[in-house]
């Protein structure tokens, strides 16, 4: 029997701890369908250690906000870790600080302290990051909001912890429409959130497409290392809010017993296989859009936000 | 929000996709995409009449169904295909009078217009407690938005096509005991649909290969 | 009764002969019997509508049924009828003397044979219109109505009359489709009454009118009005009508402008009597009156700034539809029969305009006003006649137009409508201003060059002929028994029968 602080201090061990295998798996499961032999699975973990052990250069012209970026960002995910069900679904201790809109928070304000930190370096390629991240940004975040209200609507309460309950209690729950509309908005989202086709190519750098990836430009050493750790736990807990607030909430632990844990972790890591299978056989099969497309994109998931909340309110689904 | 019946998901779950579809025809560029989306939509629409006909009871909607396939989503695209055919590539691009995030805004406003003055009426029908008439006006609505808003005569057409499509898929939900009507609005598609595949054929013929609306400018004022 | 039997036999034949003549025409070899019969036999229909009307009238306010309840004309229907059976057989007299011109062309029989028998399923369809109780199959004779009309428009096959076809068919038949959505809607209104499987009769509807739900009877009206009104010409969903009506051939546009928009019009009124007894009626009076309004304001505009006569005579079409929206929207016993009187004086008018400016377009090859002076000279018989129509049309006495707007006129004062009737004024006089303006420019002044002196064929002259005996003949009084007829109709508008 676990104590509850336990518990929350493990959840947030698993996300720093596990975040880097679930990219190291993606990118091995990319490289198979595209029938090459690709990196070994825990190749983010040797990245991650080789760039703490690198040295750190700076621009010249930047300033604290450049070297207090990726810790205010990292501190931020591992917050994040804090308030959502990631192991257990009854409320830990500090599951009460925020509401998914607490978390959702959290999340931009990493954005926002990255994106900052870019403009800071007065370099081109790192303020064009900046910019299309913040303009595209300004178009995800009312359709996260949209999807929160309905899930909200349908269960009753902002709390991610009772979002999953609720779902748990039935089935129908989940194929309810309003509820498939707002999973598939979220999804899109998650793809563009994460940086994956068909927004932007995950696999190489050219300054055309790069959106996220141009931010981290100007960036080495340790600093380099919490970075990548940080987008790597990022699409961890996107991908958690996913499952476990949207489309598979079973398989989560009911009580504090070591065993229900462990199940619980593991169920996650193949819940998270799946959805990693899904983007990956997406990112195989699309092309990347057009940086003037995306919009259109963007909008296809608004579109599907507002429906799931016209239905759920006022469509009785 | 009161837990939906195993029913109210199904009903609900088609009439998402139903109007999904249409959405997808708003911001279709080419003919050719905007024939199989139709397609889908109309055998969405037979998918629904069948369900409402294991919910109803009775021969009439499965036999509806069969048609809706036979007439809608096998006709009707053929006879397109056979008017597209004759049209190069160039032409089968849609000329917009409005671009495509616009339109898909100006859809969605139409969609929140057509729930908001239909929902207070509470009209239940087949499958759909409280969404029938609301899912029939929206793509009603936007159907007219695709129609205003692309100067392509044959996307102009598949708007009239979807129109019909929502007509039925109302009619279906809300008023199943009157086969008669439901007949009507399965050929009555397909009547048009043979006329004005007889006009446009004739105008093809003697203009070219080209069929944008922004050529049929002879007619002002 | 005998009298009831008698009329019920008349209303099975005025169905029926159409039929048999579209038959006829499929058969026979010859254009000559195809145009004679044909024209006989519409005005035999024609006579048969007057019989009924007469018939109707004489005895107490009653209903002829025919064919086991599927047919079923009371008052308003019969005027309906009477207007169209006027605009088709005039039409087909006329039509045998405009085919004539063309005589000399390839394949003149089969272009014949096609006028004709789209001609007579074309008047058989807008006759079956006001006869129908069932307000579904109603709405399928007026969408084969839209089906046969866009055919005879794009007969002649040019680019422009094809253009014409497409839109009107593509407008027209979305506007049904809603128009179908909101007759759904009324049923299941009526559902919760009536319970779930019932047909959609007009009288059933009518009677359970009181117990059915305001907000849904609303929705079904707006929907019905902006479907129906696609097809009467109401703006702004009348986009396709200066395009149809001006690049058919110049009968179907004398059919199109006189009986169709208001057989479309009959659709309009036969929802509004039903929502006009529910809690929804302010409402849809509301709607007619802003609807009247807009479409009298903007076809004055485009009356005004027009180059081309037909299309001019087709926004004309369009002001006289507003001001029959206009005055079913104020009411009152003296409007609505001044309303129902304009509507057989239209038919009969703009008929006998159309029959003009086609014999016109025969002679002079041209559409464009500008093109086109010194009718008078020219068409020695036809100036005249064509005159006496442009002055009939814009509501000047003896015509029966001045008779019928004046009472529409009267009826607006009477019911204390002075806006209405203001607004009604100014269109009305902006109507005659544009019309004259054009006219006379196209009536007198000197010929131009290489423009033959000739008159039109005799039966074209013989249509046109009849029509002002109609016209002068209401204008100076309505005879008893219309009178009768027309005051029945009225009545249905008001108290609940």
């Amino acid at each position: 029997m676990l104590s509850d602080s336990l518990l929350q201090a493990c959840q947030v061990l698993t996300l720093l701890a596990f975040a880097p295998l679930v990219s190291g798996v993606i990118s091995r499961l990319e490289a198979m369908i595209q029938s090459r032999h690709g990196p070994s699975i825990f190749q983010p973990y040797y990245d991650i250690l080789k760039y703490f052990r690198k040295e750190t250069v700076v621009p010249e012209h930047s300033s604290w906000i450049f070297r207090a970026g990726p810790y205010v960002s990292f501190t931020a995910y591992l917050s994040v870790a804090l308030l959502i069900p990631v192991l257990t679904n009854f409320p830990l201790p500090l599951g009460y600080m925020g509401d998914i809109l607490g978390g959702a928070f959290l999340l931009a304000l990493a954005g926002f302290a990255i994106g900052l930190a870019a403009l800071d370096t007065a370099s081109p390629y790192a303020g064009l990051g900046s910019s299309r991240a913040a303009s595209f940004g300004a178009l995800i975040e009312p359709t996260l909001i949209f999807v929160f209200f309905t899930t909200a609507l349908v269960s009753h309460t902002d709390n991610p912890y009772a979002m999953n309950a609720t779902l748990r209690d039935s089935v129908v729950q989940v194929f309810r429409p309003a509820h498939l509309l707002a999973a598939a908005a979220f999804f899109l989202m998650l793809m563009a959130d994460t940086g994956r086709i068909p927004v932007e190519s995950s696999s190489s750098t050219l300054e055309f497409g790069m959106i996220d990836e141009a931010r981290l430009f100007e960036y080495s050493g340790p600093a380099m290392a919490l970075l990548r750790w940080g987008s790597a736990m990022k699409q961890f807990l996107l991908y958690v809010l996913f499952l476990n607030v949207f489309f598979f909430p079973w398989g989560v632990a009911g009580n504090a017993e070591i065993t229900t844990v462990l199940i619980s972790l593991g169920s996650l890591l193949l819940k998270m296989l799946g959805v990693g299978l899904v983007i990956v056989v997406i990112e195989s099969a699309f092309a990347k859009l057009r940086l003037f497309k995306i919009t259109e994109f963007m909008a296809a998931g608004f579109i599907l936000a507002v429906l799931a909340v016209l239905d759920a309110y006022l469509g009785g689904g | 929000m009161p837990e939906p019946t195993l029913d109210a998901a199904y009903g609900g779950a088609l009439a998402a996709i139903f109007l999904l579809l249409q959405f997808g025809l708003l911001r279709s560029p080419v003919v050719d995409d905007q024939v199989k989306i139709y397609i889908a939509q109309s055998l969405a629409a037979a998918v629904y009449t069948a369900a409402a006909g294991i919910r109803v009871g009775g021969l009439d909607l499965y036999v509806l169904a069969i048609l809706t396939v036979a007439f809608k989503a096998i006709t009707i695209p053929l006879l397109l295909g056979a008017l597209t055919r004759h049209l190069d590539d160039a032409a089968k691009e849609v000329p917009l009078a409005l671009n495509v995030s616009l339109t898909l805004i100006v859809g969605v406003i139409l969609t929140a217009i057509a729930y908001i003055t239909t929902t207070p009426l509470h009209v239940s029908g087949v499958l759909l407690p409280d969404a029938a008439l609301a899912v029939a006006m929206a793509v009603s609505l936007l159907s007219l938005l695709l129609i205003a808003t692309r100067l392509n005569s044959i996307t102009q057409f598949i708007g009239f096509l979807t129109l019909d499509n929502a007509v039925y898929f109302g009619t279906v939900a809300i008023a199943s005991g009157l086969p008669l009507v439901l007949g009507i609005l399965i050929f009555f598609p397909l009547l048009i649909a043979v006329i004005v595949f007889a006009i446009l054929v004739r105008l093809l013929e003697r203009r070219g290969a080209t069929l944008a609306i922004d050529h049929l400018t002879d007619l002002r004022g | 009764m005998e009298g009831v039997e008698t009329l019920s036999v008349l209303l099975v034949l005025v169905v029926v002969l159409p039929i048999a003549l579209t038959l006829l025409s499929l058969r026979t070899e010859s254009p000559r019997l195809t145009g004679y019969a044909g024209a006989a036999g519409a005005l035999a229909v024609f006579v048969l509508t007057i019989a009924l009307a007469v018939g109707m009238a004489a005895g107490s306010p009653h209903v002829v049924t025919a064919l086991g309840g599927g047919l079923r004309l009371d008052a308003l229907g019969a005027v309906f009828l009477l207007t169209v059976g006027l605009v088709y057989g005039l039409t087909s007299l006329y039509t045998v003397g405009y085919l004539h011109h063309d005589r000399n062309l390839a394949d003149f029989t089969g272009f014949n044979r096609n006028f004709f028998v789209l001609l007579h399923l074309f008047g058989w369809s807008m006759l079956i219109v006001p006869c129908l109780n069932n307000l579904a199959v109603m709405w399928t004779a007026v969408e084969l109505t839209t089906i046969f009309s866009a055919l005879l428009v794009a007969l002649e096959g040019t680019d422009t009359s094809l253009e014409a076809a497409w839109k009107y068919i593509l407008i027209a038949s979305a506007g049904l489709a809603l128009a179908l959505l909101g007759i759904v809607l009324l049923y299941y209104a009526g559902a919760r009454t009536l319970g779930a499987s019932y047909q959609p009769d007009w009288t059933l509807l009518l009677a359970a009118a009181p117990r059915l739900s305001t907000r849904l009877v609303q929705l079904a009206f707006v929907v019905s009005l902006i479907g129906f009104g696609t097809k009467v010409g109401i703006v702004p969903m009348h986009t396709w009508l200066p395009d149809a009506h001006s690049e058919g051939p110049t009968p179907v546009s004398a059919m199109l402008s006189g009986a169709l928009l208001v057989d479309a019009l009959y659709a309009v009124f036969r929802v509004y009597l039903i929502a006009a007894r529910t809690g929804a009626a302010s409402s849809a009076h509301a709607l007619l009156l802003g609807f009247g309004i807009l479409t009298l304001a903007v076809a004055a505009f485009f009356v005004l700034r027009q180059g081309n006569y037909k299309r001019l005579l087709a926004y004309s079409s369009v002001e006289n539809m507003g001001l029959l929206t206009l005055a079913a929207a104020v009411g009152g016993p003296i409007a609505l029969y001044g309303m129902l009187l304009h509507v057989l004086n239209h038919a009969a008018t703009k008929s006998m305009v159309f029959f003009g400016a086609g014999s016109v377009l025969q002679r002079y090859q041209t559409k464009q006003i500008d093109e086109v002076s010194g009718v008078i000279g020219i068409m020695p018989c036809t100036g005249p006649l064509l005159l006496a129509a442009v002055l009939a049309l814009g509501g000047l006495p003896p015509f029966g137009m001045f008779r019928s707007e004046l009472l529409m006129l009267a009826g607006g004062f009477a019911q204390g409508q002075y806006i209405p009737a203001a607004v009604f004024l100014v269109f009305v006089t902006l109507l005659f201003l544009g019309l004259l303006f054009h006219f006379t420019r196209i009536i007198w002044r000197s010929a131009p060059a290489g423009v033959a002196i000739g008159d039109a064929h005799g039966l074209m002259l013989a249509a046109m002929g009849l029509d002002l005996i109609v016209v002068v003949g209401l204008g100076l009084g309505v005879p008893p028994p219309l009178n009768t007829l027309l005051q029945q109709a009225a009545a249905l508008f008001g108290r609940p029968s």
